[in-house]
């Protein structure tokens, strides 16, 4: 058994460099206000999507960063961003790193995709014309063209952005779901944290567990009051729609759980073998 | 879909994607203090030479090379404390090695044409007695055709290393279908720091050492070769079928791993062609050109000569700078 199952503990060494592959709402931006407490302002690379036409996102902002890599593999210790990580995914190893310690935040699929059309609603600035063009959940998650922010979006950022040269959310020639599938839930296995949305202050208790760090007092509250939209606001229908385009997410959500339980089991031994004074 | 599958790797657009995909990948691979690299020695894959050249490459204190009868049990009492002072570890194990392990590794493996592969097993069990089929072979007198049916020599002789590869047990990888196994092998190789090719050693050992940027290997020639006397019997060409018949996923895989392998050969060819010549001194020379608010990024001879014109114009005689420049030029070309 490897040391997350036995202990949940992860040695981080002085030279590593976590990577933190933020799912878009799922309280990334919650834990990473925890994260950038254990590090320096230099240490931290932010990558986010730059806005324009043709090749944009991190390889834009990499490149630019680019002119100093030596500087950067030596400095970076806590990489975050919008981001999958794989031999052909961003710049991060092209630049940086190739072997970062991965961590990661998962969300029930149906929640989140939920949260991700409504944050759209919401923001009006960025996405003008959004709600006259999707009213309805079920308009937005029909529209082929938003299938890279819907379709198992879970299990193809963990799984990486391509495959043999194919962009997977093309959807042409790409993996086959049960690959993706049994990659991603290896892929969690050999993350040291997998923590969820469901259970956050649990998973920030196991983060500084895992990592050996002190947990801060204020421990941010995600907002789940009554007033949240849920599921419950929406038609069976809608629902349904939404299950159907997250069918692997599904599947490795409840991995990501129980491999959330072993690991937190895991914990609450270490922790009480110490206190006994046996450990 | 299986055939159509290797006819489809053969066209030239997945050729040329592949090239395009491998050269987006820079191959150097930076090892981390904590990093372990793992060679997942597929057998009869020059697995020992390769390994022997390896080592070269560690200290014996922090190498392990795993085997042995009960393997299998002592990782599953093993704490992955137990390696934490690895730095190279070897075995004849899959790629689900990394749930022993404290981190995940770094994975290298070699790929050997399948035929060729299963023709080596058949000579090695015939010829090594403390291999666990050598008595069923000899005692019934197996031919190669015979061999790769019985039902244990079976397990390892079909999609051997796509099997080990994709790393599930046997009953967790039963529900996956053909094209997912081979996907997820391919998968492996885009992953893994590197894997080489058993019929292309000398240029594998090329870009391992560009890999990790090692110095150069030394010819240690070829160990635990199968025995060939003869008086061996030539294959049948229907026993050859067979054993192609029951790879076919070894062989689709094979045949992705050439073009990539081929692919990122171009890669490293391309990127020593474009470096220059390395020189050691460039920075110094930065350096002392860069007090004088003049900067050089050049390289070996033609830093010589501006250095010359630089002198000549800026430094005076008998300064420091001068000293400095004699004493670079004569360690750069020799005089």
């Amino acid at each position: 058994m490897n040391m997350a199952e036995q202990s949940a503990r992860f040695d981080l060494a002085s030279d590593d460099v976590l990577l933190f592959l933020h799912i878009p709402k799922t309280a990334g931006l919650s834990m990473i206000s925890l994260l950038e407490q254990q590090f320096k302002r230099e240490e931290i690379l932010e990558l986010h999507s730059v806005p324009g036409q043709g090749r944009t996102e991190k390889s834009v902002v990499l490149e630019g960063l680019g002119m100093r890599s030596q500087e950067l593999k030596q400095r970076i210790r806590l990489i975050r961003g919008h981001l999958s990580f794989g031999p052909y995914d961003t710049l991060i190893w092209r630049y940086i790193v190739q072997t970062p310690v991965v961590i990661t935040l998962l969300r029930d699929p149906v929640e989140r995709t939920i949260s991700a059309y409504m944050h759209m609603r919401r923001n009006v600035v960025n996405n003008p014309g959004f709600q006259e063009k999707y009213p309805t959940i079920l308009d937005w998650v029909k529209d082929p063209e938003n299938a890279h922010r819907v379709v198992n979006r879970l299990t193809r950022q963990i799984v990486g952005a391509y495959f043999r040269g194919r962009r997977l959310s093309e959807g042409k020639g790409g993996l086959s779901d049960q690959a993706l599938l049994s990659i991603a839930k290896q892929r969690l296995e050999q993350f040291p944290f997998v923590g969820l949305t469901e259970r956050f202050q649990e998973s920030m208790n196991l983060l500084h567990h895992t990592f050996g760090w002190d947990l801060p007092a204020e421990v941010p509250q995600i907002n789940v009051s009554p007033t949240r939209i849920s599921r419950f606001d929406f038609s069976s229908e809608e629902i349904e729609a939404i299950r159907e385009r997250t069918n692997l997410d599904e599947d490795l959500y409840k991995a990501a759980e129980e491999l959330f339980d072993r690991r937190w089991h895991a914990m609450q031994q270490k922790r009480s073998a110490a206190s006994a004074g046996t450990d | 879909m299986l055939a159509g599958d290797a006819r489809q790797l053969k066209q030239t657009s997945d050729v040329r994607r592949i090239a395009r995909m491998a050269a987006q990948r820079p191959l150097r691979f930076g090892l981390r203090s904590r990093d372990i690299l793992f060679f997942m020695h597929i057998p009869r894959n020059a697995g020992t030479t390769l390994f022997a050249q390896l080592e070269t490459r560690f200290a014996e204190n922090e190498t392990l090379s795993l085997g042995g009868p009960n393997l299998h049990e002592f990782l599953a009492k093993s704490t992955s404390s137990q390696f934490e002072d690895c730095r190279l570890i070897r075995g004849h194990l899959d790629y689900s090695i990394y749930k022993y392990l404290p981190r995940k590794p770094v994975y290298v493996t070699m790929l050997r044409d399948p035929i060729q592969r299963v023709v080596s097993l058949y000579g090695y069990v015939r010829d090594n007695p403390e291999h666990r089929f050598h008595r069923e072979l000899i005692n019934s007198n197996l031919t190669l055709g015979q061999f790769i049916q019985r039902p244990e020599p079976r397990k390892i002789v079909s999609n051997e290393q796509v099997r080990m590869l994709v790393g599930l047990r046997r009953r967790e990888a039963a529900h996956l279908s053909n094209r997912a196994m081979l996907e997820m092998a391919m998968m492996r190789l885009d992953e893994f720091a590197f894997f080489g090719l058993v019929e292309h050693f000398i240029e594998s050992l090329k870009l391992l050492q560009f890999t990790f940027d090692w110095p150069p290997f030394e010819d240690i020639g070829a160990l635990n070769k199968a025995r060939t006397n003869s008086g061996s019997p030539k294959y049948e060409q229907s026993d050859l079928d067979d054993i192609r018949d029951s790879n076919e996923l070894d062989m689709a895989l094979y045949s992705y791993a050439k073009q990539l392998f081929a692919a990122r050969l171009n890669v490293m060819r391309e990127t020593i062609g474009k470096q220059p010549r390395s020189n050691p001194y460039t920075e110094q020379i930065e350096v002392i050109v860069g007090r004088k608010s003049v900067r050089t990024r050049l390289m070996g001879s033609v830093a010589v000569r501006a250095l010359g014109k630089i002198r000549r114009q800026i430094i005076p005689e008998g300064s420091a700078y001068e000293e400095a420049y004699l004493r670079i030029r004569r360690r750069m070309t020799g005089w």
